[in-house]
């Protein structure tokens, strides 16, 4: 809203424009990622980096402009798709006490030690983001706003526990499996490695494949909403075993669209990831068996 | 092919030329990443299920071909710097599994041969991974292309991609078993009104598995010692739990046929012992007799190469015996096993001959209690087989004649696959020397009849063609010394005797002809006086030589007639003037009682004339006898002419200076020479109504002028001018 006005005034001429823009000290070393808006690049953090660097308040030769104080804040929100907003994290600095300004004017700026424990995130019903905000306040004209994205990724360490995951399932005297995947957390470059065992077979089975599946919960209670996503469907096996084959399974994660899991970040969503052993049959029967795998991230 | 499957291989090949031609263009931009996805699409088209077997093999060259271009690309890749386990890894992104394999194999044996990692390792992921197509039709060309893709780099002595061979036989093992898996598998899918069409694309499937087979014979590190203890037993171990006729059949077979025979003669206790666990429908027959007949050809050609420590006879003896023994062979299989036997002992240990004997015994028993006195069809057949080896089997015909059982076995054979077996044994001994006993008895169908048989219904032409087959053999029967040369030819005789009318005129004859020469022979020795190996006289071979041209007589008189002619020549040049008498007397008998024909009886007496000329040591007085005799023939002839020519031919009989009176006297008898010339004139004269006849004239007064030029004094100048007179 306050984007819009500073704009529409600046089109119109009324009140003198300045154009706010903020550069990272870090700038250059810093990895980037395309950012969910305009495909932008933007740059990443993780928890503990400090946000710091400049405001420039780039005005234009022989104008000048009047304010009610410059402040600089550090957000961090999640935003449904319905509408809500929700701020977890707000912390101000001031850059100017109210005054005029007659030139460009640089500010130093830095959140040192900014809680950022959530990764950003960019869901079908739900985005987790972090931003920086200028604004110059103005007495009689709308405010002068300007907003940076920045990503958040967390690194996490290795999981203490990770067993692997091996179950049996089957439709009596019809289709008995094992099946064992080597862990049940995988970092987001990871290979699943398994093996399925066949220990009945009494169905004409044409092909099976493994399919990576995402759950996005967002909400509680009642207005609990579930959103799932096929990422992958990986056929693993091709034609009709016999009892006591086994049919290996390998699947590299990292060409994939993947985040970490979250559980309940803020209690406002969750993501989560299975892994979905599916048989189909010569009449295009599908059986399967989802299984929920933890994904976290090893390095940036 | 059906006209829908024509059609969908059209399809699929369209799509792969299609597919094939946009991932080269990809490649030559180096664009990978397009590469690989038209490189994809094209193995998809092996997804396909619509294929037969032979469909399915064209499709898949097809798709081979082009995913050389691939490999290459990977090789280029990899030389410009990039890392193999990259490539490794991206292949195995693409979604479905047909081609992320193909592809994976691809990028493996590229990794290979860049060394970034053991081979060993390698190969047996690959290996691995390859399970996840579990169709048999797709598995099985899968898996011959990670065959096809491993040959050059499997770890072996003297490979740069690891020397371990262990490394290699795990590997192939692996594969092997998973294919023939695959394999057997196809027997038990799809309905069973398909199954004949199922066994028969296995059929043309099975090279597929024994490539594995090939490949394993073909790794250099494999000793005896390590195909005995790592290498069959893990084969064998397939070949019983697949439970499969056509599987077990195919893999036996190809085990014999791809492994070395060193290799086979230190595993046959192995090997062989497999057989009886084997499906009941598999022909384990034809196992044993391929691999003993590989064994038997390799014995004869290099016989140091063989074991001593190792008795194959009694192994292979034992287990045949087992599988006769076990009366679920039918007789002509039993009795293939025992030619493949025979053939073996031969080629393995022609000295032990008394083994080959021992196989025939069982061979008659078998024979005898099947309660055929013929036999026909298969089991003739193979019987035939059975009395063919030895004759063949290693150049020494004779072996037969060492082998007691070995005639006996003839007699349940039907005349036309004795003489089968007789033809073919005389023409293996017509350069050899033999006993001519056995020799006869054996080649007996050639030599008589025999009452079983029933008629013999073989035309002229192969009698004929067979008979000279036994006169060349006659020829045959020498020996250097005079007694056993006697000996043969009486032994000889005895057979030939018994051969009918049909064929003594063949055998006879040489008989004869031999006899003769040895009568010289002997006549000769006794000549030379000194020291005689032999006791035998020549006048006990005349002998012999009248009692055979007799047996002759009432079949061929005119031959048999000739023959005592003959013979009379040669014992007049022995000196054995009675003899030659005798025979000349027995030509007479012959002519008076068998001949008949006018125009053999002229030529006969002539013939007797002409004999009888040169008999010069008969006595003069049986010598008489004779020649009136001949005359009185002479004289009697039915034509005319005929009459004529041959009483003024006998004149000269009266006129022969060779033969003398003891005082001296040659036999030299004007008279008599003019009372014939007289005889034949008078003939003459009654022949004149024919103007052809007028010749006899001149010939008569050819004589005439002979004896008178040759002093006979009662030809005078009288009878030669009454003669001219006749003319005019």
């Amino acid at each position: 809203m306050d984007k819009l006005l500073s704009r529409a005034s600046a089109l119109v001429g009324l009140g003198p424009a300045c154009t706010p823009s903020i550069t990272f000290s870090d700038e250059s070393s810093r990895k980037r990622v395309t950012s969910y808006k305009d495909g932008q690049q933007v740059l990443v953090f993780t928890d503990k980096d400090p946000v710091a660097g400049e405001v420039t308040l780039k005005l234009d030769p022989g104008k000048r402009l009047e304010h009610m104080g410059v402040k600089i804040e550090f957000i961090g929100m999640i935003e449904m798709f319905y509408g809500n907003y929700h701020e977890f994290t707000n912390l101000v600095r001031d850059l100017d006490a109210p005054g005029e300004l007659t030139q460009t004017k640089v500010y130093q700026f830095d959140f040192a030690s900014v809680d950022k424990q959530y990764d950003s995130y960019n869901g079908i019903n739900v985005k987790l983001r972090y931003f920086l905000r200028v604004t110059v306040a103005r007495q009689y004209s709308p405010n002068v706003v300007f907003e940076q994205d920045i990503w958040v990724k967390n690194v996490q360490t290795m999981p203490e526990i990770n067993n692997s995951i091996k179950m049996e399932v089957g439709i009596e005297d019809c289709l008995h499996i094992e099946f064992e995947y080597n862990r049940s957390k995988y970092h987001l470059k990871d290979v699943v490695i398994g093996k399925i065992y066949f220990l009945l077979v009494r169905l004409k089975i044409k092909h099976m494949e493994i399919e990576i599946r995402k759950r996005e919960s967002t909400g509680s209670g009642s207005d609990l909403y579930n959103e799932s996503e096929t990422i992958t469907k990986f056929e693993i096996m091709d034609g009709a075993p016999v009892r006591g084959e086994s049919v290996p399974v390998r699947l590299f994660l990292s060409g994939f669209d993947l985040t970490p899991t979250y559980r309940n970040v803020n209690n406002k969503f969750s993501v989560k990831y299975y892994l979905n052993l599916v048989l189909v049959d010569e009449e295009d029967r599908r059986y399967f068996k989802q299984q929920e795998i933890t994904l976290w991230r090893k390095e940036l | 092919m059906s006209e829908a499957m024509a059609r969908w291989l059209e399809e699929g090949k369209a799509v792969v030329k299609q597919q094939a031609f946009l991932m080269k263009r990809a490649l030559d931009n180096t664009n990978l990443r397009d590469g690989l996805k038209y490189g994809s699409n094209m193995l998809c088209e092996l997804r396909t299920g619509l294929l037969s077997p032979k469909n399915f093999y064209e499709l898949y060259i097809m798709v081979a071909d082009e995913m050389r271009h691939l490999e290459q690309y990977f090789l280029e890749e990899w030389k410009r710097g990039r890392r193999m386990v990259e490539l490794y890894e991206l292949v195995q992104h693409a979604g479905n599994i047909v081609p992320r394999l193909f592809l994976l194999i691809t990028v493996g044996s590229v990794y290979i041969r860049s060394k970034e990692a053991p081979a060993r390792d390698i190969l047996k992921d690959l290996v691995e991974m390859c399970r996840g197509v579990q169709h048999p039709m797709r598995g099985l060309f899968l898996r011959n292309y990670l065959l096809q893709c491993a040959r050059d780099k499997l770890p072996d002595i003297g490979s740069e991609y690891g020397s371990d061979v262990a490394d290699g036989i795990d590997f192939l093992m692996h594969n092997f078993a998973e294919m023939n898996k695959l394999w057997v598998r196809m027997q038990h899918q799809g309905p069973v009104r398909d199954r004949e069409r199922r066994e028969r694309e296995r059929l043309d499937l099975r090279i597929l598995v024994g490539t594995n087979l090939v490949r394993l014979s073909n790794l250099e590190g494999i000793d005896a010692d390590m195909y005995k203890t790592q290498v069959l037993p893990r084969i064998l171990e397939q070949v019983i739990s697949c439970k499969d006729q056509i599987a077990q059949q195919y893999l036996m077979e190809v085990i014999i046929q791809v492994f070395p025979d060193e290799f086979h003669l230190r595993t046959l206790e192995e090997f062989l012992a497999t057989c009886p666990q084997l499906q009941s429908g598999v022909d384990v027959k034809a196992i044993l007799v391929a691999l003993m007949n590989r064994l038997a050809a390799f014995a004869k050609a290099e016989p140091a190469q063989i074991p001593s420590d190792v008795d194959m006879l009694a192994i292979f003896h034992s287990h045949v015996s087992k599988m006769t023994g076990s009366n679920t062979l039918e007789l002509a299989a039993s009795l293939d096993l025992q030619v493949a036997l025979v053939n073996f002992a031969l080629g393995f240990a022609p000295d032990r001959l008394d083994f080959v004997d021992q196989t025939l015994a069982v061979c008659a028993q078998l024979l005898q209690s099947n309660g055929e006195t013929r036999l026909s069809g298969p089991a003739k057949h193979s019987t035939v087989q059975l009395l063919k080896t030895p004759l063949i089997s290693n150049g020494q015909p004779l072996t037969i004649l060492a082998l007691p059982h070995y005639a006996g076995l003839m007699i349940y054979l039907p005349l036309e696959s004795r003489s089968e077996v007789a033809t073919l044994a005389v023409r293996m001994l017509l350069s050899s020397k033999t006993p001519v006993d056995s020799l006869l008895n054996f080649i007996q169908p050639l030599v008589k009849d025999v009452e079983e048989d029933g008629p013999n219904e073989l035309d002229e032409e192969e009698m004929e063609t067979e008979q000279n087959l036994i006169a060349a053999l006659i020829h045959n029967f020498k020996s250097s010394d005079t007694d056993t040369q006697y000996a043969i030819l009486v032994g000889a005789r005895k057979h030939f005797g018994q051969g009918g009318p049909r064929r003594i005129k063949f055998t006879l004859v040489p008989m004869v002809v031999r006899a003769l020469e040895l009568a010289e022979r002997v006549h000769e020795e006794e000549e030379g006086g000194g020291e005689r190996a032999g006791t035998i006289s020549a006048k006990k071979v005349f002998g012999f030589t009248l009692e055979t041209i007799k047996g002759l007589a009432s079949a061929e008189p005119v031959m048999a007639l000739r023959l005592f002619l003959q013979a009379s020549l040669i014992a007049n040049k022995c000196g054995e003037d009675k003899i030659a008498y005798e025979l000349v007397s027995q030509a007479f008998i012959l002519y008076e009682d068998e001949v008949s024909d006018s125009k053999i009886q002229m030529e006969l007496v002539l013939e007797a004339a002409g004999t009888l000329f040169l008999l010069n040591n008969l006595d003069p007085e049986d010598y008489d006898t004779l020649i009136t005799n001949t005359t009185k023939h002479a004289a009697r002839l039915l034509k005319k002419p005929d009459q004529c020519r041959a009483v003024y031919t006998c004149s000269h009989l009266f006129w022969n200076a060779g033969v003398k009176y003891e005082d001296g006297r040659t036999f030299q008898d004007g008279k008599r020479v003019l009372d014939c010339l007289q005889r034949s004139l008078k003939i003459a004269d009654v022949c004149m109504q024919s103007s052809n006849n007028v010749n006899l004239f001149i010939e008569i007064l050819d004589r005439y002028l002979y004896y008178y030029e040759a002093g006979n004094e009662k030809v005078t100048v009288k009878y030669i001018q009454v003669n001219q007179c006749s003319f005019s």
